[in-house]
């Protein structure tokens, strides 16, 4: 993985000693609120219902065990014991005092971390498929541009103060997208090259988002040569910079911008930009290419026999655990005799994406043990261990059971995403998390919960969607009604390759009746699709709503 | 007849603090001054945001008297905010002698 050089080193260390001083005239009273609010949230250090919330970036994802390791201990000392891996694949803290951030920060810096720009109106941290660098699908290792683009993205002076927050996806792998590229303000999609002689390129969407105007990402170019991602990058966000607006915070992003002009006349508008650009300093040489490639080679993986037929073998295991764990949670890799473990964040009862400071130094441990020290956060609020040989399997099942790390349910309706909601968030409308638990130990029977397939079920507090509730095959949005929490029900939503925004099933549940609702909704799936291969979202989309209204609501559609 | 809170977040660890009388401030919501005129409420609101060195964003809140006469808050928002988290943290309770504790009460 990269490793920071010594201009990384000296620009976060430089960061936390200017954070350190500006908290301390916070505290001292020579600043005041409305003066540090903009500090602090350059530093990713938000004020919630219950404490500061400091936001931590991984980028794309990816941790070492040893920053593992000490998010742990940060979490330990300076905190609750325990981190929120978040949607974006970053940590959040939930209860760090003001006067302990420079030294929270500092921990963090000795292990290249720090929250810069996880806040504000600036482009956040570039997310990317959790399977990168291991998947078989892929063509090219994201990772590699995600870190160029992090690299060109930090600290840009041009883009600290864009009329809204910015956020860039890179998925790697044509065929299966599993960053949600398509729901980004910017998705970006290594392709094949055009030609056979042609190196792989990047289809490049522009638009998309969630929040309170949910929109997909059209097609800005079909294919740009990879050695100029930067450029055009570039190119998109002087032209969103230049027009997107500034009067009218929920109009500010650049989805906004792109509908309001049409696809067309934006991509006009950033190809006359680019002509501008696409030759300069940007471009991305061979070298420079490789400098960054160079961190991302494979580690030393053993010459070892294909694993498949083992890993089949071990899903229909007697040991039913086992099997359930291996079946549902465990992934082919690319290289023989090695799988993808998922450690699922959502075991029964617990809050999605929560993990303690004990079940992070178990998973770095494991990294270690089985692996070759590397984790990854991904965007569903799991956790990756990407590197494990297949042999090892039943070992690591039994470890990561002993931490409540084992819940079989990785792609099933109880791998839920969830927001923090009214339990932290100061922005929210109605409690998440409960929703999420409750349903998790509503689903108890795991034969039901495997016959039931891959579903997902995402759940925000209020509009602005970081549950990704438009997404969800089944989307939960929690509003508040004259003081009451109710729960608006949709269907239909997809952030992969299928990509569609879920639509409002009828009028809003209360808090007491929504479990029962989403119950409802996967029995009827269950009783009239056309065999166990039809997927959730496959029926939805082939019966529509009037099954589900009837069950649900006791009329078809137009009665 | 409506009664108010004044509130806002503890400058040192963004923990809800309510204000008393005498310009004190405590963490408990229901040792909070209640106000019964909308004239009181604004003048106690620029008062505590003058307090901003102890004191980040602070704002009314509608309490009722409940139980035994005690304050309570009218909305949901403000009982969590109030009480903490309704959810099971996923790590053990909250020491109070750890750094990040929530003090029992504000000091004055």
């Amino acid at each position: 993985m990269y490793r920071y050089d010594h201009y990384d080193q000296v620009l976060v260390d430089q960061r936390v000693a200017q954070f350190r001083d500006q908290i301390s005239r916070r505290l001292s009273g020579e600043i005041t609120e409305d003066e540090f609010k903009p500090l602090r949230l350059q530093n990713g250090l938000y004020m919630q219902l219950h404490a500061y919330m400091l936001r931590v970036a991984i980028p794309y994802g990816l941790l070492s065990s040893d920053q593992l390791r000490k998010l742990a201990e940060v979490s330990r000392t300076y905190d609750r014991g325990y981190g929120h891996f978040s949607t974006r694949q970053n940590i959040q803290y939930n209860w760090p005092r003001l006067q302990d951030v420079p030294d929270l920060l500092a921990e963090l810096a000795s292990v290249q971390m720090h929250a810069i720009q996880t806040s504000g109106n600036c482009i956040r941290n570039t997310t990317s498929d959790h399977l990168a660098g291991v998947a078989r699908d892929e063509l090219v290792d994201p990772r590699v541009y995600c870190e160029i683009i992090r690299q060109w993205s930090t600290l840009h002076p041009e883009f600290a103060f864009l009329p809204r927050k910015f956020k860039i996806a890179v998925t790697g792998a044509p065929t299966a997208d599993r960053a949600a590229v398509r729901v980004h303000d910017i998705g970006v999609r290594a392709v094949p090259g055009r030609t056979a002689d042609e190196p792989h390129g990047f289809q490049v969407l522009v638009g998309g988002g969630l929040g309170r105007t949910p929109r997909i990402a059209e097609v800005c170019r079909e294919f740009l040569p990879r050695e100029h991602l930067l450029s055009y990058l570039e190119a998109i966000l002087r032209v969103y910079n230049r027009y997107g607006r500034r009067d009218n915070k929920f109009k500010a992003r650049i989805k906004i911008l792109v509908g309001a002009l049409g696809i067309e006349a934006f991509s006009e508008q950033v190809e006359a930009e680019w002509a501008q650009i696409r030759d300069g300093a940007m471009q991305l040489t061979p070298e420079e290419f490789d400098r960054v490639a160079a961190d991302f080679s494979d580690p030393d993986y053993a010459a070892l026999e294909p694993s498949d037929l083992f890993v089949q073998s071990l899903a229909l295991s007697k040991d039913r655990a086992l099997g359930r764990f291996v079946a549902s949670n465990v992934l082919p890799h690319k290289r023989p005799g090695y799988s993808i473990v998922m450690i699922s964040l959502k075991a029964k009862g617990k809050p999605p994406g929560d993990a303690t400071a004990e079940q992070m130094e178990l998973v770095a441990e494991l990294a270690d043990t089985y692996g070759f020290g590397r984790i990854v956060v991904a965007h569903e609020q799991n956790l990756v261990l990407p590197d494990i040989e297949s042999r090892h399997l039943p070992e690591l099942h039994a470890r990561l059971s002993a931490l409540d790390l084992a819940e079989p349910n990785i792609g099933k309706v109880t791998d839920i995403i969830a927001c923090p909601g009214l339990d932290y968030c100061n922005l929210a409308n109605a409690r998440s998390i409960p929703i999420a638990t409750r349903i998790s130990e509503r689903i108890e029977d795991l034969d039901y919960l495997h016959d039931l397939g891959d579903i997902s079920l995402n759940i925000s507090g209020c509009i602005n969607a970081c549950g990704h509730h438009h997404v969800g095959n089944i989307g939960i949005l929690g509003i508040d009604k004259q003081g009451e929490e109710f729960y608006q029900l949709m269907l239909g939503g997809s952030p992969s390759d299928d990509a569609s925004i879920g639509k409002i099933l009828g009028p809003a549940l209360p808090s007491a009746e929504i479990v029962d609702a989403v119950a409802n909704v996967l029995q009827t799936y269950v009783n009239n699709r056309e065999s166990a291969d039809e997927r959730f979202l496959d029926y939805v989309r082939r019966a529509g709503f009037e099954p589900f209204k009837e069950q649900l609501y006791g009329q078809p559609e137009h009665a | 007849m409506k009664l108010w809170i004044i509130t806002g977040s503890a400058t040192e660890s963004g923990a809800p603090i309510y204000l008393q009388t005498n310009n004190r401030w405590t963490h408990k919501l229901s040792a909070g001054h209640p106000i019964a005129s909308e004239a009181e409420r604004q003048s106690l609101l620029d008062a505590a945001k003058a307090q901003q060195r102890k004191v980040c964003d602070p704002y009314w809140i509608e309490v009722r008297r409940a139980e035994l006469g005690h304050l309570a808050p009218v909305s949901l928002r403000e009982k969590i905010r109030a009480e903490g988290p309704t959810i099971s943290l996923v790590s053990t309770p909250f020491s109070s002698t750890t750094p990040a504790s929530r003090p029992a009460a504000a000091s004055a």
